[in-house]
């Protein structure tokens, strides 16, 4: 709906989150957004300490599921290795936070180590094939290539040469403490002005922490898709020749968002470690990777929202089959190729739009009509 | 943007001996071309002529074997097409060149983003699409656009970059009778506000009804050059299209 | 003696290696050059040609029947795997990436859930001889001749046969290649079922010298995309060959000054500075080449 210039300052905030480059821009939309957050942020005042953990788990992998929306849904860009860039910042974390945890007190320089190392290894890879104007297939390739070699490096470090500072790489037994006197691999631990407050990975805190940094992503990323930034990423993902010969520096543009993608996986990645005090190669192998691709493509590519609900709907399936015996990537493997066949835009966004239909009939005009095509709403 | 730019000796184009090899077909073949500032230069020539392979040289797309291109007097042979663009050279492709996933305003956001502020564009979009005669169609989702309506919104994105040097290629693809005449007065009306445009045709129909300079390439060089009328009377020039040559 | 040993040692390494890339990468590279898809399940058809051999073997079947029968159980699989989905995602090359990625995880889970984690065997055939008191097994030269005959097979297909013609032509132009009669669907769909079998094949003959699990075909898919992706699709079969000699020669150099590790990440590291360097691939970059010759 067109906002007046002189509505009430919530509404203009609000506007900026609005566009129609996202589904879900009415108030109702909202109304059930606040519920939904609501209903997350009071989770573990009735769930489990056990379901507490696992929802928090779940929260760290809708932020890794955005950044491969962001590229792939918004940018075009497919990357098969997004787990690299989620592992790098685990792993980037993990060795700041064993070095910098008893002489800081603190992880916030290890937090921030996970999301730049990622980005600046984005920076360096991207560089490289944007440059080269490499085609999608390839970079998609290339990407997941570069996640297995970080794997298969990782994996043979378990000689005790692999050290940096106090921390030991340990090859297949994961990121630790070099000697039995360096500290192990920190929980999360936040120091502003002389206090520091520890985030237990298995606490409630720590899902808090989780959830804000959840919705703070989330929001960002409306906001960005939706400003004019955001036809620029559409327009690249459509037809990048066109879009160069408007006068835009279509590399510049598909490195910049690479590398905003990679910081976001890598403070996933980041989360990820502090949540399980654990670390592994296996963070690098083809299933973590599969299952990023699974999440977005699952829910759909092209809408932030439909690849949250996914990852979070997804991630308690798989919890759920694993009870039945190991058939989890299984289904999550007939789930995808099913969604592709019948929903190619995903299940969520598609679920997503006839919802908006339906509302948008009733109050014409406030809603949603077809997946990527909605009349305006931001303006 | 501060590189030196040469004398402007009226020509705001010039191709200068330009070979383009794929394989092993020589695309151009040696082609010397100008363009005069301010007038609308038409390019026709049968298929295979060379014409597609000299548009793509011109916006950046690909890269001359050999040869130079200058644009307002400065070397442009390897600059790729974003900086071309800030330089003032828009382009329409051949084909539908706008995004069908959007609608037409969100379209226009592209090209006007560069230069405009966000809470301009709406009036712009409303501008531009009047001046290719899609007033009110703002929200329209492209694909559901009209053969001719997606070919003219095509040619507003590109004239929504407020461009020096349009370049068209093949603006008259595929439209009727009524739409060719309708996309003829655009380019005239165009022309008359101050623009320079390129006109590359396979239809030489369309090219009649501009009346304009033309250019005729055969065999990847330029085979003859005049008013639109001289080259309709040449023998040469009809034998070629009638494949005799 | 000692050093005729180890000069041919190298040179018996190399051919192996290369081998192991052609074959690898055969029946990828006919569906990536002809149907524009890469099969990220191809890994996976490959395990289940090397399951079908093996199987067949122990129940009594001889070696070569047994191979056959691998072509053939993983052709049928490939015109299943068609039919049912590939079909859906011509022309769209990242969806197909992502959707045959899918098929490759439910086959391999599939198989894990099905066969479990327990491994086959087959014994390697033909014994060894020595050189300079070095041994080297008969098989592995085996495998580098059916290699060759295999690329020689399909190139003689596509470019002699009917077939062959009507499958370029509907690789070219669709709608003209169906205006004229031909089948382009059937063509598909045959198209794919002979890449699938060249998988099936090649996980036969590699079911001799490795053992066979449900994740079996991940040791070879990585090695086949990179020399599939490094060929490009200019040319690529002549592009699969440059890129399998260039791939092998420095895998068998890192591998003998290093070790098989760095030979291995010394391919999948040369793989990508040689796309960088030329970002269609190699056959692609060398038409240039020409190209920029002949202006000269």
């Amino acid at each position: 709906m067109p906002q007046s210039p002189r509505a009430a300052l919530p509404v203009r905030i609000l506007a900026s989150f609005n566009g129609p480059q996202t589904l879900g821009n009415s108030r109702f939309f909202w109304c059930c957004w606040l519920v939904a957050i609501l209903a997350l942020a009071l989770l573990p005042c009735f769930a489990s300490r056990y379901h507490v953990l696992t929802a928090s788990n779940f929260l760290i992998s809708s932020i890794l599921a955005l950044s491969l929306c962001l590229i792939w849904g918004y940018c075009g860009i497919l990357s098969l290795g997004q787990a690299a860039f989620f592992g790098v910042g685990g792993y980037a974390y993990g060795i700041v936070g064993i070095n910098l945890i008893e002489p800081m007190g603190n992880t916030d320089l290890a937090l921030l180590a996970g999301v730049l190392a990622p980005a600046a290894f984005a920076a360096c890879i991207g560089g490289l094939m944007f440059y080269s104007r490499l085609k999608g297939v390839y970079v998609a390739i290339l990407m997941l290539v570069v996640s297995l070699l970080l794997g298969l490096f990782m994996r043979q470090t378990a000689d005790p040469s692999y050290t940096i500072g106090g921390a030991y790489l340990g090859g297949m037994n994961g990121l630790g403490p070099a000697t039995a006197s360096d500290p192990a691999l920190p929980s999360l631990t936040l120091g502003l002005a002389g206090y520091a407050v520890e985030f237990d990975g298995r606490g409630r805190d720590f899902y808090w922490f989780v959830l804000g940094v959840g919705i703070a992503v989330y929001l960002g990323l409306r906001w960005l898709v939706n400003s004019s930034f955001g036809y620029l990423l559409v327009a690249c993902r459509e037809d990048l020749q066109r879009t160069e010969t408007f006068g835009y520096d279509v590399r510049l543009v598909q490195l910049g968002v690479f590398c905003l993608s990679a910081a976001l996986a890598g403070l996933s990645g980041a989360l990820y470690t502090a949540w399980g005090a654990y670390i592994h190669p296996d963070g690098f192998s083809v299933a973590p990777n599969i299952l990023v691709v699974i999440w977005v493509a699952v829910g759909g590519r092209k809408d932030l929202t439909s690849v949250v609900v996914s990852t979070l709907a997804l991630n308690a399936i798989s919890i759920e089959l694993a009870a039945w015996g190991e058939i989890s990537l299984l289904a999550l493997g007939v789930i995808l190729v099913t969604a592709m066949l019948a929903a190619p835009e995903g299940v969520a966004a598609t679920l997503g739009a006839w919802i908006g239909g339906i509302v948008g009939r009733k109050r014409a005009g406030s809603a949603t009509s077809s997946v990527p095509a909605r009349l305006g709403a931001a303006l | 943007m501060t590189a030196t730019v040469a004398a402007e000796d009226g020509a705001i184009l010039s191709v200068r001996d330009v070979y383009k090899v794929y394989g092993g077909v020589r695309a151009l073949n040696g082609l010397s071309l100008e363009v005069a500032r301010g007038e609308v230069h038409c390019v026709v020539g049968p298929n295979g002529a060379g014409k597609s392979t000299f548009f793509k040289t011109l916006i950046g797309v690909e890269t001359p074997t050999s040869g130079k291109v200058f644009y307002r007097g400065r070397d442009v042979t390897r600059m790729p097409a974003f900086r071309r663009a800030r330089l003032g050279l828009s382009v329409k492709f051949q084909n539908i060149s706008a995004f069908g996933e959007l609608t037409a305003l969100q379209n226009l956001f592209v090209p006007l983003r560069r230069n405009h502020r966000k809470a301009d564009i709406p009036d712009r979009a409303a501008a531009v699409l009047a001046r290719v005669g899609l007033a009110g169609l703002e929200h329209q989702e492209v694909r559901r656009l009209s053969h001719g309506q997606q070919q003219w919104l095509s040619i507003g994105l590109s004239i929504a970059a407020e461009p020096d040097l349009l370049l068209l290629d093949e603006p008259a693809a595929g439209l009727s009778a009524e739409e060719t005449t309708k996309t003829a007065s655009l380019i005239r009306e165009l022309n008359r506000q101050g623009m320079t445009i390129i006109v590359i045709e396979h239809d030489m129909g369309f090219i009649r009804s501009l009346k304009a300079r033309t250019s005729v390439l055969h065999y990847g060089r330029l085979f003859a050059q005049g008013e639109f009328d001289e080259i309709a009377a040449n023998e040469d020039v009809r034998r070629i299209y009638l494949g005799t040559a | 003696m000692e050093l005729s040993g180890q000069i041919f040692s190298w040179v018996y390494q190399y051919f192996d290696n290369m081998a192991f890339l052609l074959l690898a990468a055969s029946g990828l590279i006919l569906i990536y050059g002809m149907m524009g898809v890469i099969n990220m399940a191809h890994g996976e058809i490959m395990m289940i040609g090397a399951y079908i051999a093996a199987s067949a073997f122990h129940a009594g079947a001889p070696a070569p029947v047994a191979i056959v029968a691998a072509g053939v159980g993983a052709g049928l699989a490939g015109v299943v795997l068609e039919r049912l989905v590939i079909r859906h995602f011509y022309n769209q090359l990242l969806s197909s990436l992502v959707v045959t990625w899918g098929l490759s995880l439910i086959i391999s889970q599939a198989a894990l859930l099905i066969l479990g984690p327990s491994i086959m065997n087959m014994p390697t055939p033909f014994g060894s001889f020595s050189v300079g008191g070095f041994s080297f097994g008969v098989y592995r030269m085996v495998l580098f001749a059916v290699a060759v005959a295999l690329i020689v097979a399909v190139w003689a297909l596509f470019r002699f046969t009917a077939f062959g013609i009507a499958a370029r032509a509907a690789m070219e132009n669709p709608r003209m290649a169906a205006a004229l009669g031909v089948d382009t669907k059937r063509i598909y769909t045959l198209t794919f079922a002979i890449g699938c079998a060249l998988g099936g094949i090649a996980g036969g003959m590699f079911a001799q010298t490795a053992t066979i699990s449900p994740f079996f075909g991940q040791n070879y898919t990585p090695m086949a995309f990179i020399t599939v992706v490094m060929g490009g699709s200019a040319n690529a079969i002549l592009g699969l060959i440059y890129a399998a000699l260039y791939l092998a020669g420095v895998q068998t150099v890192a591998s003998n000054v290093f070790n098989p590790y760095v030979g291995y990440v010394s391919i999948m590291a040369s793989a990508l500075i040689a796309l960088l360097v030329m970002p269609a691939g190699i056959s692609d970059f060398i038409q240039r080449r020409r190209a920029r010759a002949m202006e000269r």
